[in-house]
């Protein structure tokens, strides 16, 4: 029995989300965001007291990859609790939030299960546990037409490459006549695992956003709650990649042929995602477009195929999701468009300068955590021989300042013809939530002082992520 | 003659094609999601053909391609509980009408 103790922190996470589910009886959104946000940071930490044993229910969920395991789990729950304390404090966009909090941690527990599945079966569902509520997310405003057309289209595209990534692993499966994790036994001409890698790769790819898959993310980025989208392009982006750079690790044969499909699929996104970053007018929808190039940087180390690159992948994807997360949150209770955020610095200046903080660490500016990301998948590339793509990717990353500047600017020179005292715009949720602004607040500085300090640890971090993954 | 392996394969890509197919041409969202369901029994197929020529006495196949008919039939209703929703809203359900958003 012992050994099941290690599931502790999801059970207490997926209980949180059925109490959320009748918050009802409770006392309403407020109550259930709050024991949401309680169980995810009670999860984070049991994650480093329970027993971790090397296997469970016959290796379909395995911990052998040590500390890099707990650090993920334990991350994505504290990133959990997190958004939740600043749902507690400003709600969701106005509508019922208890329901989206039950989503979220359902999403979250399918996102903490998939770090240590180790079986084709485990991966898919979990896969899907994690996913299948920000469709849901994606659309809660369900009165609003532009909400759903967004989760339609991300539903559409997401449904369509999760079942090509089936069919991958159909072939998996066949090749392997079993369906844990092992080296796959190719019979016949090598091209073929290569297929089968390229099926398998786009499910993840289009779950990071990479192109050729990306193109729903900015209308469903600006049709959503925002706060839907805080959760759903930061936190639920983490697990999938590190459950992909395992498949890469563990199953599916590395070639040059795969590699080379995977970066080219790298120098496409990063400079579609930047170039059309610049001119956007929406935070939300530039979000997406540096989604995209992210997804483009995680290629370069992916396409590395060493340890190395896969760390740093890893990393990179994680801290991006620390950023993201807090520049949507701020999104979410100041508005999206660089009208709303105009003069923000006088409105709201921890804010504003939280605000700088993420977007300097999005676009990877030192000393921020973004930066380190950077520098490992493209330092991995470089020592992997891709000279041409490290020398686009970096080049690329000085033209990203671009778009990070243009929201800064936005948010430090006050808005033509508004007033100052009529630039604020009324808090949606003004009715239900008597405003807490110093909770939501807070969360907002702990996350920009985890973007500023996760960079002073960025090295031993990446190392150890290496070690285990080695 | 018997029918081997090879032939459930073809059969499970014939109805994948079929499906991606759809899924790309198609305009109407409900014909969408029958394209989706083809692919996915397409992916059922191959499970089950590959567990029953390769490892019958293990099962394993058949195991995963219930975990995937689970899937299948919850990320096809919520497809669908989509469409209502938007279809509610603008009364319509193709594709090429639902464009409030510039793509």
């Amino acid at each position: 029995m012992q050994q099941y103790a290690v599931l502790i922190p999801e059970l207490i996470v997926l209980v949180a989300a059925l109490v959320a589910l009748f918050a009802d009886l409770l006392g309403g959104d407020r109550v259930a965001a709050m024991v949401g946000a309680a169980a995810a940071a009670m999860a984070a930490v049991v994650v480093w007291l329970v027993p971790v044993p090397e296997a469970l229910f016959g290796s379909m969920l395995t911990f052998t990859h040590g500390t890099t395991t707990l650090m993920l789990r334990s991350g994505i729950a504290g990133l959990t609790s997190l958004f939740l304390l600043w749902v507690a404090a400003r709600g969701w966009a106005g509508v019922r939030a208890r329901e989206a909090v039950a989503l979220t941690l359902f999403s979250t527990v399918g996102s903490m299960l998939l770090i240590s599945a180790s079986d084709l079966v485990t991966l898919f569902l979990c896969l899907e546990l994690a996913t299948m509520p920000a469709y849901v997310l994606m659309g809660y405003s369900a009165e609003d037409k532009r909400s759903l057309e967004g989760a339609l289209k991300y539903f559409l595209m997401s449904v369509l490459t999760s079942l090509v990534m089936a069919y991958g692993l159909s072939f998996v499966f066949g090749m392997n006549q079993h369906t844990s994790y092992s080296p796959l036994q190719v019979a016949g001409p090598a091209w073929l695992g290569v297929a089968v890698s390229v099926l398998v790769l786009v499910g993840f790819l289009s779950k990071m956003t990479a192109a050729p898959f990306h193109y729903w993310v900015p209308d469903a980025n600006e049709g959503a709650p925002s706060a839907s989208v805080a959760f759903v392009a930061a936190i639920s982006k983490i697990a999938p990649v590190y459950a992909m750079v395992r498949l890469l690790a563990e199953v599916l044969p590395t070639s040059d042929g795969l590699s080379r499909v995977v970066m080219i699929c790298a120098v496409v996104s990063i400079p579609l995602g930047i170039f059309a970053a610049l001119v956007q007018t929406d935070v939300r929808r530039m979000v997406a477009y540096s989604g995209i190039s992210m997804a483009g940087y995680m290629m370069l180390g992916v396409a590395a195929a060493t340890p190395a690159g896969y760390a740093s992948a890893v990393f990179l994807v994680a801290v991006y999701a620390v950023s993201v997360l807090g520049l949507m949150l701020v999104v979410a209770q100041e508005g999206g468009t660089f009208a709303d955020i105009a003069g923000l610095v006088k409105r709201r200046p921890v804010a504003a300068w939280s605000a700088v903080v993420y977007l300097f660490s999005i676009i990877g500016f030192p000393p921020m955590v973004g930066f380190y990301g950077k520098l490992g998948v493209l330092s991995a590339a470089y020592r992997a021989g891709y000279f041409i793509p490290v020398l686009i990717a970096v080049l690329m990353s000085v033209v990203a300042g671009g778009y990070a500047f243009a929201v800064i600017r936005a948010m430090f020179t006050p808005g033509e013809g508004a007033p100052e005292e009529t630039g604020i715009p009324a808090p949606v949720d003004a009715t239900e939530y008597p405003q807490a602004p110093a909770l939501a607040g807070t969360v907002i500085v702990v996350l920009a002082g985890l973007s500023l300090g996760l960079g002073l640890i960025a090295e031993p971090l990446i190392s150890l992520l290496q070690a285990s993954l080695s | 003659m018997t029918v081997g392996l090879p032939a459930f394969l073809l059969l499970a890509a014939l109805l994948f094609s079929l499906g991606l197919y759809g899924v790309t041409s198609k305009k109407s969202a409900v014909m969408v999601l029958m394209s989706l369901e083809l692919m996915a029994n397409a992916v059922n197929i191959n499970l089950v053909a590959f567990s029953r020529f390769l490892t019958p006495e293990k099962m394993t196949g058949q195991v995963f391609a219930m975990f995937m008919m689970v899937v299948a039939a919850a990320e096809i209703g919520l497809g669908l509980a989509l469409v209502i929703a938007l279809y509610r809203q603008t009364k319509t359900v193709e594709l090429d009408h639902i464009n409030e958003l510039r793509g």
